[in-house]
């Protein structure tokens, strides 16, 4: 198993083609949180340390694409945080949102993004809202309908991925 | 253009939190004369929590909806349409539909009554970016403000508009994402906007939700009020800040 054949394989990034320009990280709205660098991922990844993807650091990519239109190289580093995502999925099991979600996919077929949050997030959700969460109470129930068809076909495309 | 069904695809949040945006586009859309059929019956696109579990879930997915769809789709949120570009399906965000397929032009035919408003056009990421995906220049686009200038809301340049909302890291790290959404907020109201327009289903969750300064309005909502939507059918009252003016208020 190598991790830059592993990412090229899913995402079709070449992490080889950086020279470490830095653009990336200047770009980036989460450059130096908790030590978080596109750049130094990608240099990581390049000298084949594996250990990235046990950190799940790169999990902080806002995936909001803004390094993607800066590369000179064209390298997409939100691909290549996906494709780092899917391989630790694969390698040590999902992390705690990402079961979540499949979770909540796979049960309703859909997301109320308040609920899910509430539940994600506990009565802590009440901290950051603060008095409108009682005015959020309603839409808490809101459920959007979702075929039954389709939502059988959905955990079918969940079991095979 | 006319002559073909569009396929209109909601997403999870306007179908649930964000239903204001839903009532409001599909009025949009039906005094532009759009034919439509709206899929609010299929599942969720997989969003970026999907596309880390599995980019073959968020695949099976795309390929379901556009199935269903016998096509592409439109789409009001820039995460589906950013989710469903990316995992090889095929949608159009609304914006890009409104802009540059319906037309300024045949907009502009539609208004009826004039917004007294100086709005901030606040973009998001998922919607400009990757730059096969942009629906304008990635860093300084104009589709949005164009659009609204023609109901005679007064669009407020700011430096947060083409930044992000928070959202994706709203579950992982909550403390920065509500700084990150307040931040925008605070962008707009410093150059002196009285309200911010969203394009997307979970910016505008972000910024309504978790932010108070400022009225937080679908990019719907505006266009509906000035092609004629009865002020009480805009679903004001149902955004946790609603505008104090503008609307007839």
């Amino acid at each position: 198993m190598n991790l830059r054949s592993d990412i090229k394989a899913i995402s079709g990034q070449d992490v080889m083609l950086c020279f470490q320009c830095g653009e990336c990280s200047s770009s980036c709205q989460m450059a130096g949180y908790k030590g978080f660098s596109p750049a130094k991922l990608i240099h990581s990844i390049q000298l084949g340390m594996e250990d990235v993807l046990k950190s799940r650091i790169y999990e902080l990519c806002l995936h909001c694409f803004l390094c993607s239109v800066r590369c000179p190289q064209g390298l997409s580093f939100p691909d290549i945080a996906t494709a780092l995502s899917n391989i630790a999925v694969k390698r040590y099991g999902p992390g705690r949102f990402e079961k979540m979600f499949l979770d909540e996919i796979t049960d309703k077929g859909f997301l109320n993004p308040a609920t899910f949050a509430l539940k994600a997030l506990g009565v802590s959700l009440s901290k950051y809202a603060g008095l409108k969460g009682l005015k959020a109470a309603p839409i808490l129930f809101e459920r959007g309908k979702v075929r039954r068809e389709l939502l059988e076909e959905v955990r079918e495309v969940a079991r095979k991925s | 253009m006319r002559g073909r069904v569009e396929a209109y695809y909601p997403g999870c949040s306007a179908k649930t939190t964000e239903r204001a945006y839903l009532k409001t586009a599909l009025f949009v859309l039906e005094k532009l004369g759009v034919d439509f059929k709206l899929l609010d019956d299929l599942p969720c696109c997989g969003t970026l929590e999907g596309e880390l579990y599995s980019w073959e879930f968020t695949k099976g997915l795309a390929k379901i909806i556009n199935r269903e769809a016998s096509g592409r789709v439109i789409t009001g949120c820039s995460g589906c349409y950013n989710t469903i570009n990316r995992s090889g399906g095929s949608a159009t965000h609304l914006v890009d539909f409104l802009f540059r397929e319906i037309g300024l032009e045949e907009i502009a035919g539609k208004i009826v009554r004039e917004v007294d408003l100086k709005v901030a056009a606040y973009y998001g990421c998922q919607a400009l970016r990757p730059r096969g995906l942009a629906i304008d220049d990635p860093e300084d686009p104009r589709a949005l403000e164009d659009i609204l200038s023609l109901t005679g809301a007064r669009p407020v340049d700011f430096p947060m508009r083409t930044k992000c909302c928070g959202g994706p890291i709203a579950l992982r790290e909550p403390d920065l994402a509500i700084k990150m959404a307040r931040d925008v907020v605070r962008s707009a109201e410093d150059k002196g906007a009285e309200a911010i327009a969203t394009m997307c289903n979970l910016c505008h969750f972000m910024l309504d939700f978790y932010t108070s300064r400022l009225p937080i309005l679908h990019f719907t909502q505006i266009l509906a009020y000035s092609m004629g939507m009865p002020p009480d059918d805009l679903g004001l009252d149902e955004l946790f800040n609603p505008p104090r003016k503008g609307f007839g208020r």
